[in-house]
């Protein structure tokens, strides 16, 4: 016997629709990048302005100090801490205090605040700031670098304002980039070249700005488009969410320096994600990191073996991230994992005269090949170069699937690394030894 | 010959007449409302198809009246939403499950012998049932965690978007959630993304799905019993409800957190398994066995103080659950598996009530000697080693 009073005390349930994911992470990714946009716009119009060289320092400093203040809790504390930083560098480098010494005082402040806040169990407020000193460091230690090598006793208020106004750029203060000083006023000085030519260009920051957000939907909404079937396949998506999002950044920062008339390339998702080897895949991931590291690092050789300024470059990359170990270990993994591959790929390039090495050929301009007997159109050689290719797609699986979302806002445990990499074997460094050893071999 | 003739005709009225009554006894047969029969619904009973029309509600009542055990209330929500019934059914044995892993070394191991009755439409079995009647201890965490179980089941189903009536929670703002450390993180750079588990519409269906019938059933009867397990019932939608966690996917330079896309996600339901049994450990509180609106405790000095929203109530207190007593459907502990050398509930000496204990060696085959053969695998070699095994006399 039925009781007919059910019917009438149903609720209608609320809707759900699918596409609610997407339509939030569009919605508030746009939202954060409309604010930067605006930034853009303004200085875009400030750089074509002609006012006095006291004005701008003073409007790029307080607009960076709104703007830190801004993007982030606790306004206050952002505006000192990021000044403090500032006024601390530019006051040693005016004293001749060498680049390494600059860089180094940074990351013991960047340790020390992390220490603080670790302290306080304000975990999440340092990450929320750590990019954000990350590429001020990079920048207050390229002025520094640039102040050693000037060694002017005629140091001019001219000169010092142009600094300032390189550490003060309100677009590049959030998400970056990292421009060097020389990109840095190629782009300022830059004149206007039309509207044709600043049209194209905005076209072409709208169709990164798409892509950015179209990959960061990807990366937070992921299971609206894949369903991992296997432990795997969700530490693929794992991985990839990571990629994605870090893609977001990257093509956001492409989009400023587009529309700010520079010519800088921040990343190519397709060149990592179909990377020819580790290596490729470990400079490619942020260009403009990728020219600090090298120019202000690796280059000025503070060793005189290279493993060592190797070791060393790895070192500060990830000390600029503070103690982290997660950062740490997975840098030091990557370098360990590019270093052997490159010299397995060198040796079996020079054994079997194959064009296999980690780095493509040179073509030399007097022959259409390279000078290996098998070069990259020859079968074999191709196989091989595809075999590294998905070993790089496993790699870049590997030493991203660590970084799960239960911990990203707050930092990883110790041990959370190893707990991920152990459940796929520790393959990636086994595949590492392996080649070392076989480059012993051949 | 006419009298022949009629006593062949009185022969006949008399066998037919004794194959009347067992049919009728069968159309008869009642069974008692208890919707852990769902444990049993596969593929074969009760399969709504997609393309069935939604109008065709008539096709869905007869679908729904098969299943025996539930009552007329859950009769209705199963003819209204017929897809979500599959759902309570995977939620009401990974509930099963639970319960059986969590008691496994206690008196009462989340077992018991179920009456089966034969119906129009096959064997019923009164799964758990005289245990999940009898308002006892065992009762509220039975209680507890099967309506934790469809919460947790719908909004899964919720979440997977097989149920089209609902989907992700599209203004997770407005839920309660856990958040970290401090009430300023809400103040933080980040937006709601992501999938957020909509428990408020799991918790909407459970309360639908068995709150309403115990209520009807104590303005009818004034029994106790129903309030305790709506009560009960409460508990385990808020051992859901109270903790969800917020999760984030960070963007920032070289994985630093400048900005994060957030979602709600509600805990596994192992871990909400956990929480009921320390519940039910810890606070489980006896009713007194009359109430006229709400239920009061029966220590008398504690009458005025209500019952939390983590507090289990029950009326009578359990039996030893020792001896046998298959009117209760208590199955005992003979037979049990124990550990002698064990001061916990899985003692020898209390799980066996004092009766001591039978030892056997049982030859049992376990992996050693594991190693890591390239490429990626682990292979381990098969030992023999001989294991006392202690069961209750």
């Amino acid at each position: 016997m039925d009781n007919g009073h059910g019917y009438e005390e149903f609720e209608l349930l609320e809707d759900g629709s699918l596409g609610e994911c997407s339509t939030q992470v569009a919605n508030a990714t746009f939202l954060t990048i409309s604010k930067l946009i605006c930034l853009v716009v303004a200085f875009k119009f400030i750089k074509h302005i002609p006012i006095s060289t006291t004005v701008r320092v003073y409007v790029h400093v307080f607009a960076s100090t709104f703007t830190v203040m801004w993007f982030s809790r606790n306004h206050l504390q952002s505006a000192i801490i990021y000044n403090m930083f500032s006024l601390i560098s530019l006051a040693l480098a005016i004293k001749q205090f060498s680049g390494y010494i600059i860089l180094a005082g940074n990351i013991s402040l960047l340790i020390a605040l992390q220490n603080f806040c670790r302290h306080y169990r304000s975990e999440d407020y340092f990450l929320s700031i750590r990019g954000i000193l990350m590429i001020h460091i990079m920048r207050l230690t390229t002025v520094a670098f640039n102040l050693e090598k000037a060694n002017s006793n005629k140091f001019r208020f001219v000169q010092f304002s142009s600094y300032v106004e390189y550490i003060y750029f309100p677009p590049f203060i959030i998400f970056g980039p990292y421009l060097s000083f020389e990109q840095f006023f190629k782009m300022r000085d830059k004149k206007w070249t039309g509207s044709e030519n600043e049209l194209g260009f905005i076209i072409q920051s709208l169709l990164a700005i798409f892509n950015a957000i179209t990959l960061a939907i990807i990366s937070s909404c992921h299971f609206e488009f894949f369903e991992p079937s296997s432990q795997f396949m969700e530490d693929a998506l794992t991985a990839m969410s990571f990629r994605f999002s870090h893609y977001f950044v990257c093509l956001s920062t492409q989009a400023f320096v587009l529309m700010l008339g520079s010519d800088v390339v921040v990343a190519n998702p397709l060149n990592i994600e179909f990377s020819r080897s580790t290596l490729q895949t470990v400079s490619e991931w942020n260009k403009p990191f990728h020219t600090f590291l090298h120019e202000n690092i690796f280059k000025r050789r503070l060793f005189n073996s290279t493993a060592c300024n190797v070791f060393f470059t790895f070192a500060v990359s990830s000390l600029l991230h503070g103690l982290d170990f997660q950062m740490t270990i997975t840098l030091l993994a990557l370098g360990f994992i590019a270093y052997s591959e490159t010299v397995f790929r060198k040796r079996l390039s020079a054994r079997y005269s194959m064009c296999v090495a980690a780095k493509a050929c040179p073509v030399r301009s007097n022959s259409l090949s390279c000078k290996h007997r098998h070069s990259n159109k020859t079968g074999r050689a191709l196989i091989i170069n595809l075999f590294f290719l998905m070993l790089s797609m496993y790699h870049l699986v590997f030493t991203g699937m660590t970084f799960t979302d239960d911990y990203s806002a707050i930092g990883y445990p110790f041990d959370h690394a190893w707990k991920i990499w152990g459940s796929h074997y520790y393959s990636s460094f086994m595949i590492s030894f392996l080649f070392l050893a076989l480059s012993k071999i051949i | 010959m006419q009298f022949f003739i009629c006593l062949i005709f009185l022969f006949v009225l008399l066998v037919y007449g004794q194959y009347s009554p067992p049919s009728a006894t069968y159309s008869t047969q009642q069974v008692p409302y208890n919707w852990l029969t769902l444990a049993f619904v596969g593929s074969n009973d009760y399969l709504p198809r997609p393309h069935y029309h939604s109008t065709d509600r008539e096709h869905f009542k007869e679908l729904c009246r098969r299943l025996d055990g539930l009552n007329p209330n859950q009769q209705a929500l199963c003819a209204e939403n017929p897809f979500s019934i599959p759902f309570v059914a995977r939620g009401v044995r990974e509930a099963i499950r639970e319960c059986e892993n969590k008691f496994k070394f206690e008196r009462w191991n989340c077992s018991s012998r179920d009456e089966v009755t034969e119906t129009r439409h096959g064997k019923f079995q009164d799964i758990l049932g005289k245990t999940l009647r009898s308002a006892n201890k065992e009762a509220a965490f039975l209680n507890a965690i099967m309506a934790a179980s469809i919460v947790h089941s719908i909004t899964k189903g919720c979440n997977t978007g097989n149920l089209t009536e609902c989907g992700c929670d599209s203004k997770p703002g407005m839920q309660r959630y856990q958040a970290e450390s401090d009430p300023s993180m809400s103040r933080d750079q980040f937006s709601w993304g992501g999938c957020s588990d909509n428990v408020p519409h799991g918790i909407r269906y459970a309360k639908k799905f068995l709150d309403d019938w115990e209520t009807a059933q104590f303005d009818k009867t004034k029994n106790v019993a129903h309030l305790v397990r709506r009560h009960n019932n409460f508990v385990g939608r808020e051992a859901i409800a109270q903790n969800i966690r917020r999760q984030c996917r960070c963007h920032g330079v070289s994985g630093s957190c400048e900005f994060k896309t957030c979602w709600l996600q509600m805990q596994k339901f192992s871990q909400v398994s956990d929480l009921l049994k320390k519940r039910y450990d810890h606070f489980a509180v006896q009713v007194t066995r009359k109430a006229t609106k709400r239920l009061r405790r029966k220590e008398r000095t504690e009458r005025k103080i209500p019952l939390r929203g983590n507090e289990m109530a029950y009326v009578h207190r359990s039996p030893s659950y020792c001896e046998k007593n298959l009117t209760a459907g208590i199955l005992g502990t003979s037979g049990r598996e124990c550990i002698h050398n064990s001061y916990s509930s899985e003692s020898c000496d209390l799980l066996c009530c004092g009766r001591g204990y039978n030892t056997r060696l049982e030859i049992r085959q376990t992996q050693c000697e594991c190693k890591f053969v390239w490429c990626c695998e682990v292979k381990c070699k098969t030992c023999t080693e001989e294991v006392a095994v202690h069961t209750c006399k």
